[in-house]
């Protein structure tokens, strides 16, 4: 299978199209389809899943062609992968509940670790600065509804929290 | 010999010892809000409504004018400097501005990017000054039908934005399509791919993708190799562009100025058909394209003339018609009402000094922000020099904030942290993302407009090619992919030719 | 979960139990929620109340805006923040009602507790000025004749405005088509064009469009005083007066004497002078449906919408 592989770029990417094409398209098959004159809702994406998944063939097939020749897929690198969107997500899912403050140093300081060069002490004044940052320029400036502090009645007796 | 003294009257409001200092205000805060990423002009004019009731009704709106062209502004400033589009406009930007300044030249991105606005901002508002009464009714004659052909025209001109496989990126505009149709369906009411998720029915936002696929790709991709970058770049080489530069440069604005303020009027889509298309031309034009997306001058100069040529004539149908062509307009509408003006057509004349006032403060505004941006040019170039692991965090907590604040949801962040991922994907297999976010803005407006066109024709689809513009824009897009793929073609049989040899 | 709602039932508790500081609400600054975009007319109605509401009670109220599913995101999180009164929500007839039918969204009519009810936006028919159509006569000649040639262009699909062609189209006895925009603003520049026959949307859009559009019929209870010339649905024969109406909701655990207090505060916002000349401007007719009114009247629209919403095939 391997050697018929003339250009894994392309070839890898025809099968994320194809994969892609027919998900989405198979998911639209449970829309009401309609017709050409009279669309619903699924008509539109069921075609252009059709055809991406058409293009991914194409493209796979035209990588297995000798003049199609090209580099491999280069190595994923998982760990900064890891260090740069884990922080993101988990802001995501806990500013909610722990608040900007927490959280801003959270991402700034665990983003950091993915640098070749971490060093803590540094990092953590650039967090405490940035935090202050985002807080005076957002919250109290701009006055975005991002909350500060953790959401318990414990931090609602501070004026700082009350944003 | 009227315009003349309307214009007159205008600049008379509009130099106005305290307007022209809410003007300034208005653009300075503008800049230093669009600098940061994700924070959009639509936070902020909505932030900074409030602090505007106090002040006069003329007043309050050229601030808010202000804030608008200073927060694109400032998004341009950010996809150059760390490849973040502030705005979907913006990412056109970032094919070469970004690599402008990988190659030590942001400094130049940024004041070509700089100049080329001013010079469609004045352009576009003396348009707006003449002739915006019959420009925008020329918008009301493009009826669904002649959207659909004018979505066509700019999809197929997406294609050439990309410098390599041309199958990818028409798959890539593909998928960017299917993206696009994520979310509540307008005609049916059904919520589509949105997997009974309530932050999903209104689809996902364009802040997402743009911020994920583009920024936190990048980061990954630079922090991947275990390289020394211990500099992010390694010389800056002239801050300032050069005779040469400005010379090579003078055409490419001067077209993307007229794309702009032409695309610019349309309701829907303006300035990003505007600034897509502009970089098209160019490259269509050069001698050598395969300079674009490794740091052409003109790949900047074009698309932000046009960008913020369409800024301007946007204001259009909004000052004549009282229609928002955008998020950023329907929030004006909204601030003159609260301030006792009814916006619409009647405004031209009720209100004279409001209407000629605005139209000269958006030159005042693009001069004061060419004053406000020459000397911090400098400024935004030694930012590059800061290690980048100190300047990394830096973009990923403003990134964070930016992108939840959009629509105060944390779906919004979760996704621009799966689009990174997708981003970092791309990267490795080659598929370029430029194509992928136009069919994403483009796809949803396609398919109304497609659906609605059927609907009011009863089914019959013959009105594409009966109805004159969109017969005209529909061999256009016919031209054009003769044009797009006779190269590719051609190429290939030459391919064939050196092999068989 | 269990524990956060016990928190919840506790905090009511313990609010209800604070009775003499209730006398001073409010103490601090209320945020008040807004279901759509700013800029809209929700928006603009709770910007011009803000003012007054720092005049009148020497406190900040606070405006954000939560968009996203026709209101819906908002709606479905109202029951989650604290019922002290601080958090409100801005709510939309027909929308509390329609959506929970149509089936998309995560919350029931039952779920928002509506305590005030303030300004309505009348439904109204709206053709451009150069439209040869003069009157809802001739509408109505031009429906029969034309029947689906003649459109309706409308914001959303199971909206307001959708239901509003319905109830037209049984009216008139015609079958008209309706073209769904995604907003009003979005609509205006296909009317203006010529590109669909009029518009059904609201009174505040013919206000916006003067002199470039023309209302032929509006359904509000008595003429507009804006409009003295465009009849009303009820003088032209049908029992119509129906829009959208803007009103505040509070969570579920929000003290009734408090939901009380809240509905008073924004009748009192309704009487004052100034406020009332701005929002006629604006084309907003103010009503004042109290707290103890609310029952009544969620059972009289409930009872319309779903009237129409059987015609449309949404409900059984």
């Amino acid at each position: 299978m391997k050697h018929l592989i003339k250009n894994p770029r392309d070839f890898w990417s025809g099968v994320m199209f194809l994969a892609i094409g027919a998900l989405f398209a198979g998911i639209a098959f449970t829309y009401k389809l309609g017709t050409a004159a009279r669309m619903g809702p699924g008509f539109f994406p069921f075609v252009l899943g059709i055809i991406l998944a058409v293009l991914g063939v194409a493209i796979l097939l035209a990588a297995m062609r000798d003049r199609n020749k090209g580099p491999g897929v280069e190595k994923f690198h998982w760990m900064p992968v890891f260090w740069v969107l884990m922080p993101i997500v988990v802001f995501g899912f806990g500013l909610k509940v722990a608040g900007m403050i927490v959280m801003g140093l959270f991402v700034v300081i665990v983003s950091s670790i993915g640098s070749e060069d971490f060093k803590l002490k540094p990092t953590v004044w650039l967090a405490i600065g940035l935090v202050i940052f985002c807080s005076l320029s957002f919250v109290a400036g701009l006055k975005l509804p991002i909350p500060l502090c953790p959401g318990l009645d414990f931090f609602e007796q501070f004026a700082l929290c009350r944003v | 010999m009227e315009l003349l003294a309307n214009l007159q009257l205008g600049f008379g409001v509009a130099l106005a010892g305290t307007n022209i200092l809410y003007c300034f205000i208005g653009v300075l805060l503008g800049t230093l809000i669009g600098v940061l990423p994700g924070i959009g002009p639509v936070a902020t004019i909505a932030m900074l409504l409030p602090a505007t009731f106090v002040l006069p009704p003329v007043s309050a709106l050229i601030m808010l004018a202000g804030i608008y062209y200073g927060a694109s502004y400032g998004g341009s400033t950010t996809a150059i400097l760390v490849n973040l589009p502030g705005e979907v406009s913006s990412v056109v930007t970032c094919l070469d501005g970004y690599q402008m300044a990988r190659n030590g030249h942001a400094g130049k991105a940024l004041a070509i990017a700089a100049i080329g606005s001013f010079f469609a901002g004045t352009v576009a508002t003396l348009l707006v000054a003449a002739f915006a009464p019959p420009l925008a009714e020329l918008a009301l004659k493009f009826g669904p039908a002649d959207y659909f052909s004018l979505m066509v025209l700019g999809l197929i001109a997406a294609v050439v934005l990309a410098h390599g496989s041309l199958i990818k990126a028409v798959a890539m505009i593909v998928l960017g399509l299917l993206v696009g149709l994520i979310g509540t369906d307008v005609n049916s009411g059904v919520a589509r791919y949105s997997f009974g998720l309530p932050e999903l029915i209104d689809g996902v936002g364009i802040g997402p993708i743009a911020m994920g696929i583009f920024g936190f790709g990048e980061i990954i991709r630079n922090l991947e190799h275990g390289q020394k970058r211990d500099v992010f770049v390694k010389k800056v080489t002239g801050l300032m562009p050069t005779w040469q530069d400005l010379k090579v440069s003078a055409l490419p604005i001067v077209r993307g100025t007229t794309l702009g303020s032409a695309l610019g009027i349309l309701p829907g889509g303006g300035p990003i058909l505007g600034s897509f298309s502009a970089y098209t031309l160019e490259k269509k034009l050069a001698k050598d394209p395969s300079r674009f997306g490794k740091g052409a001058i003109e790949g900047v100069a074009a698309p932000e003339s046009a960008n913020n040529a369409a800024a301007q004539t946007s204001f259009i149908p909004l000052l004549t018609l009282g229609i928002p062509s955008n998020p950023v307009m329907a929030l004006m509408i909204g601030a003159m009402i609260i301030h006792g003006i009814q916006p619409g057509p009647q405004i031209m004349t009720a209100k004279p000094d409001l209407f000629w006032g605005m139209i000269a403060s958006m030159w005042v505004g693009n001069l004061l922000l060419v004053v406000l941006n020459l000397p911090m040019i400098g400024m935004w170039v030694k930012l590059l020099t800061l290690e980048y692991r100190f300047l990394y965090p830096a973009i990923l907590i403003f990134c964070c904030i930016g992108v939840y604040s959009i629509n105060n949801t944390w779906m919004d962040v979760i996704l621009a942290a799966g689009f990174g991922f997708i981003g970092y994907l791309f990267g490795k297999l080659d598929c370029e993302a430029a194509p992928l976010l136009l069919g994403f803005v483009l796809g949803p407006m396609m398919e109304e407009n497609l659906r609605r066109a059927l609907l009011l024709s009863r089914g019959d689809p013959a009105v594409f090619v009966t109805r004159p513009i969109s017969a005209t824009l529909l061999v256009l897009a016919v031209l054009l992919l003769v044009i797009v793929a006779a190269p590719a073609v051609r190429k290939k049989r030459e391919e064939t030719f050196v092999e068989e040899e | 979960m269990k524990r956060r709602e016990f928190l919840v039932v506790g905090g009511a508790m313990a609010a209800s139990m604070a009775l003499p500081a209730r006398a001073a609400y409010p103490e601090k600054p209320v945020r008040m929620i807004i279901a759509f975009a700013p800029g809209g007319e929700s928006d603009i109605g709770a910007r011009q109340q803000q003012i007054v509401f720092r005049r009148l009670f020497g406190q900040e109220m606070v405006i954000e805006s939560k968009a996203g599913a026709g209101g819906a995101l908002a709606w479905s999180t109202l029951n989650t923040y604290p019922g002290d009164g601080y958090t409100v929500m801005g709510t939309n007839l027909p929308h509390i009602v329609l959506q929970p039918l149509e089936g998309n969204v995560q919350y029931k009519t039952e779920d928002v507790t509506n305590v005030h009810f303030y300004q309505y936006t009348p439904d109204a028919i709206i053709v451009r000025a150069e439209s040869p159509l003069k009157t809802y006569a001739d509408l109505v000649k031009a429906s029969k004749e034309g029947q689906d040639k003649v459109t309706f262009a409308g914001s959303g699909t199971n909206s307001a405005n959708h239901v509003a062609h319905t109830r037209l189209n049984r009216l008139m006895g015609t079958k008209t088509t309706y073209v769904p925009f995604k907003g009003t603003g979005d609509l205006v520049s296909s009317v203006l064009g010529g590109h669909v026959t009029a518009a059904m949307s609201y009174n505040t859009l013919a206000l916006t469009q003067k002199g470039k559009m023309r209302m032929l019929a509006v359904a509000s209870e008595k003429r507009l005083a804006a409009f003295p010339d465009v009849p009303t649905f009820k003088e032209l024969g049908g029992d119509w007066v129906d829009g959208a109406y803007r009103g505040v909701g509070v969570p579920k655990s929000t003290p009734e004497d408090l939901r009380k207090r809240i509905s008073d505060i924004f009748s009192e916002i309704n009487r004052d002078p100034e406020f009332r000349q701005k929002m006629a401007d604006g084309g907003f007719e103010l009503i004042d449906v109290t707290y103890d009114r609310m029952p009544a009247f969620m059972a009289e629209r409930t009872k319309a919408y779903l009237e129409i919403a059987r015609m449309m095939g949404l409900a059984k």
